[in-house]
């Protein structure tokens, strides 16, 4: 027989070691979580538990940057001022990594811990996104699961084929377009175009005049959002008599801006639209078809 | 002055660099077009992408490039030989910002996308208000009292256009402010057109109909009224006549400085100092002017166009410093 007192020992033993590995656990495990940018709202809306949120960014609650709209609400949402971030006491902050950001330097200096995710110029880097931010969170499982499930639809998405691909634009207000790098032109690709910028050979996102988008003439247009409701001139261009005359020959889509604005696994949307474009443009062959 | 030119002379020389201008601006863009695109876009039957950037895209910017300079120079002209005053210029004076804020108005708050119509209305209401208050102040002061008016309208008018746009939701509408203070023709399209052209050609009859009453001017009031000018009338046709030109054309285009101040400032000797034979000249100057302007940001940095103003004040602003210069001695008394 075993000595009563042992057996209680034992028992002290195993679960002081449990609580001791909880507390652990719970240092690591982040449970006041505050996002200050708008992609890194979406990443980590995925990522965690509701609950271990306390804080996104007032655009995750605007529909012409957000695909969360409805589910953030009742989430507290910032405008990404250190002063905000301080007085909802976080255990976390994550933030998009730029140049040059005060916010971050500021909450560093005061010993917040600041995790800042790169923002995602190709399809690529929205999961090593989804990993570098489901570390720091401590959900690795459920960033690989989402991974997978971004894999499979991805592999079901892409254009294969021989045929070169048609040339697409996305043409914003002001005329701003993009080219090489970036995650639009990655999307586009995988959907079986090329952008107009890596066909002009710019890297990023630069002005394109008008009468270069006419005479270049894409086989796909995706215009960006018009602001019909609080006009300016930057949407102007859209009601250009040039640009009507263009759209009676080519073909047009609509990708809602924030599928766009944030690499996150909602991209995925925008290159399920293109590449429905990209199937009733060429219907040639339908075993590419889907 | 002995070697100037006769007028007739001098107005077809002024038209020739006009023309040249106008059809410069037509070939020069982000395509590289010739001439002999141009006379095909023009001649052919089936249109082409060409025909529609030519005729909608460069013909449009050229035609408000000829308006809107002709416009700055003509009411430069007519301002500086009404107000007696070397240096009023719409620009200077807070003309065009007040014009800029209308506009900003009758966009931002959506107005003009349900009555387009409201653009210029409200861009020449905006001008008329800072005319009337500049007449009130210059009645009865000197040069600086109307120049330090028109500053004080000027910083006024820019600040409530940049309140304008930074209480718009739109999230572009505050970069545009940069469009408003320095002005632009790129990408007008033929409905700024006909917007814009009927007033600013209203405008400039009831400037041409005070021609005559301002060489009259020039030997003062008490002999103007003697001579049989109507003072009244000539008032209301000069105040109505640059609001309502520069109004419209600072609502499609932004605020352009400086082209009203220094066109009639070179072309005055050519004209024998005669204020009514400067008008036209100094429209004409100012055609050409502001088109080779045009041309110059396309060329300077192709891609991403500078502002107009930023060109027209490069070379403006010294000769506003020089003329300063000049009018020192007028300053002191």
């Amino acid at each position: 027989m075993i000595p009563m007192a042992h057996k209680i020992r034992t028992i002290v033993l195993i679960c002081g070691l449990w609580i001791t590995t909880c507390l652990t656990f719970a240092a690591e495990k982040p449970n006041r979580i505050v996002s200050i940018n708008v992609c890194t709202d979406h990443l980590l809306f995925m990522l965690v538990d509701r609950t271990r949120i306390a804080s996104l960014t007032h655009l995750a609650g605007d529909p012409h940057n957000s695909m969360i709209v409805e589910e953030v609400q009742g989430i507290h949402l910032n405008r990404a001022t250190a002063e905000e971030v301080i007085a909802l006491a976080p255990d976390l902050v994550v933030a998009g990594a730029f140049n040059f950001s005060p916010t971050v330097t500021t909450l560093r200096k005061l010993g917040y811990r600041v995790k800042e995710i790169q923002l995602a110029s190709s399809l690529q880097d929205i999961k090593t996104n989804l990993t570098n931010l489901g570390r720091a969170v401590d959900e690795i499982e459920r960033a690989e699961a989402l991974i997978t499930i971004f894999n499979r639809r991805l592999k079901h998405l892409t254009y294969r084929s021989e045929k070169k691909p048609l040339l697409f634009a996305r043409y914003e207000a002001n005329g701003w377009t993009v080219g090489q790098n970036t995650l639009i032109a990655d999307v586009a690709s995988a959907a079986g175009f090329e952008t107009i910028g890596e066909r002009l050979g710019f890297t990023g996102r630069r002005y394109l005049s008008l009468e270069q988008l006419l005479l270049l003439q894409p086989d796909l247009l995706d215009l960006g959002y018009d602001w019909k409701e609080s006009p300016a001139l930057a949407s102007e261009k859209f009601k250009h008599p040039a640009l009507s005359e263009l759209l009676k020959n080519i073909a047009l889509v609509k990708v809602p801006n924030p599928a766009w604005a944030c690499g996150s696994p909602y991209t995925l949307g925008a290159l399920a639209r293109l590449r429905r474009a990209r199937d009733q443009l060429d219907p040639l062959e339908p075993r590419n078809t889907l | 002055m002995k070697n100037l030119p006769s007028y007739p002379a001098l107005i077809a020389v002024l038209l020739t660099t006009t023309l040249l201008a106008f059809v410069t601006s037509i070939l020069i863009g982000p395509t590289e077009l010739g001439f002999r695109d141009l006379v095909t876009a023009i001649f052919s039957e089936n249109p082409s992408m060409t025909t529609t950037i030519i005729g909608e895209i460069r013909l449009p910017r050229a035609i408000l490039g000829l308006l809107i300079g002709s416009t700055l120079g003509l009411t430069g002209a007519s301002l500086q030989g009404y107000l007696r005053n070397p240096l009023a210029e719409p620009g200077v004076i807070g003309v065009s910002t007040a014009a800029a804020l209308g506009a900003v108005l009758a966009i931002y708050t959506g107005l003009s996308s349900s009555v387009p119509l409201a653009l210029p209305v409200m861009a020449i209401g905006g001008s008329l208000i800072a005319v009337l208050i500049l007449r009130a102040l210059a009645g009865s002061g000197s040069i600086l009292t109307l120049i330090l008016a028109g500053v004080a309208i000027s910083s006024l008018g820019g600040a409530l256009t940049s309140l304008v746009l930074n209480l718009s939701p739109n999230p572009f509408a505050s970069l545009e402010i940069i469009f408003w203070l320095l002005g632009s023709i790129t990408d007008r399209s033929m409905n700024h057109v006909w917007l814009a052209a009927p007033f600013i050609i209203s405008g400039w009859v009831l400037l041409a109909l005070s021609a005559r009453a301002l060489d009259v001017l020039s030997l003062g009031e008490e002999t103007a009224i003697s001579l049989g000018i109507n003072l009244e009338r000539t008032q209301l046709f000069i105040i109505f006549g640059t609001a309502i030109s520069v109004g419209a054309a600072t609502a499609v285009s932004g605020v352009i400085g400086f082209v009203g101040l220094v066109v009639p400032h070179i072309l005055r000797p050519w004209v024998n100092y005669s204020p009514s034979r400067l008008l036209l000249a100094s429209a004409l100057g100012g055609a050409t002017l502001l088109l080779s302007a045009d041309v110059l940001v396309r060329l300077i940095t192709p891609g991403t166009e500078l502002k107009l103003g930023v060109v027209t004040a490069f070379f403006g602003a010294p000769f506003f410093l020089h003329l300063i210069l000049k009018t020192k001695a007028t300053f002191n008394t």
